[in-house]
């Protein structure tokens, strides 16, 4: 190939990928928030009321502590807790 | 009576040096005792924070020992608790005890550069709109500029589905042994740290790219790496994910450079 053919293929990639990740943000719509679920310091942003941030939950299975969850799987995912029992995650902060 | 510098300075000492006696001027003994163990929990609390997955392989026993003896032999040189633990990794590696567990420091420098993402700068993402305009002659010249919290971390383990599993899952996964290796990159384009794989010549990409090669030079290079390699779906990622924050095109005409 010479230089102008390469220049096209590269040009040609890129404004695919530009295409591509130009398309409507799909991300939002594909996740749900889930409470309940996630490990201490692995929570995603902004809990209710215990922390502000991203991985500041203290405990694991954090009642009002959530992680984004592919959608519709937040309510079927279920946590084992030091106790021994199990129990889903819920769309809404949990009542503790 | 000492001054308040050489007490301070006596005190600080005494809390690493557990076989001298406490600072004049404290007593009784036991305070001193009970005080010098309150700093070490406080800083094995750190760590434990840092480096769950870590805690989670080897047990919260283990994992508070080692902890500890990493914390009397190289205690924090700053009073910002942020950046303590960064040797942690290297520690491990060299731990007699975890020889036989060798993917243990390498998930810890997982651990520890998750831990350096999530508190990187913000950066905004580049411009796609501007990017899109550019004279097609000069796109195999654009090089880029990274997101600043954007990292590649290869291992000859498994660490990214180590960590995965270990993070995420109440009943881990097996993973096999001699399983192959992983390169991660990270980065927090928002308010989460993402940690994804490259494979098929990406991480090779990427890290040309990082490095300020040309897009045309760094894409060949990926291709000399592995046939698999898709540059429109490479790219496609790294918008996705926001991992480039800037692109710089050299002005086929007069070599003027337009930077966005």
């Amino acid at each position: 190939m010479d230089r102008r053919t390469v220049s096209l293929a590269i040009a040609g990639s890129l404004l695919t990928a530009l295409a591509m990740s130009s398309a409507p943000a799909a991300a939002d719509d594909t996740k749900e928030k889930c409470f309940g679920i996630a490990m201490a310091g692995k929570n995603d942003c902004a809990s209710a009321g215990n922390n502000s941030c991203a991985g500041q939950s203290k405990a694991d299975f954090d009642k009002a502590a959530w992680k984004a969850v592919p959608k519709g799987t937040c309510e079927t995912t279920m946590v084992k807790l030091p106790d021994g029992t199990e129990r889903a995650g819920t769309l809404m902060p949990m009542g503790s | 009576m000492p001054s308040r510098e050489t007490m301070q300075a006596s005190f600080a000492a005494a809390i690493w040096a557990p076989e001298r006696d406490v600072p004049a001027g404290i007593s009784p003994q036991r305070n001193f005792a009970v005080y010098r163990n309150n700093v070490y929990a406080g800083l094995i609390k750190s760590l434990q924070a840092r480096f769950p997955v870590v805690q989670r392989l080897v047990g919260d026993e283990f994992f508070a020992r080692c902890a500890g003896i990493f914390v009397e032999r190289q205690p924090p040189l700053s009073p910002v608790m942020m950046e303590y633990g960064a040797d942690f990794p290297g520690f491990l590696a060299a731990f007699e005890p975890i020889r036989h567990l060798p993917y243990l420091a390498p998930v810890a420098e997982l651990e520890w550069q998750y831990h350096v993402a999530q508190h990187g700068p913000d950066a905004q993402p580049l411009d796609t709109a501007a990017l899109a305009t550019l004279p097609l002659a000069e796109m195999d010249r654009l090089t880029f500029s990274l997101h600043p919290t954007c990292h590649i971390l290869a291992s000859p383990y498994p660490i990214l589905s180590i960590w995965r599993t270990n993070t995420f899952d109440t009943v881990t996964q097996e993973i096999a042994a001699g399983s192959p290796g992983e390169t991660v990159m990270l980065v927090r384009p928002h308010n989460v740290v993402l940690l994804l794989p490259l494979t098929d010549g990406i991480d090779v990409f990427v890290t040309h790219l990082q490095q300020g090669t040309a897009l045309a030079e760094a894409a060949a290079l990926a291709q000399a790496a592995s046939t698999r390699f898709d540059l429109a779906g490479a790219l496609a990622l790294l918008f996705r994910v926001q991992a480039l924050s800037g692109f710089h095109a050299i002005n086929a005409q007069n070599g003027n450079s337009d930077v966005s």
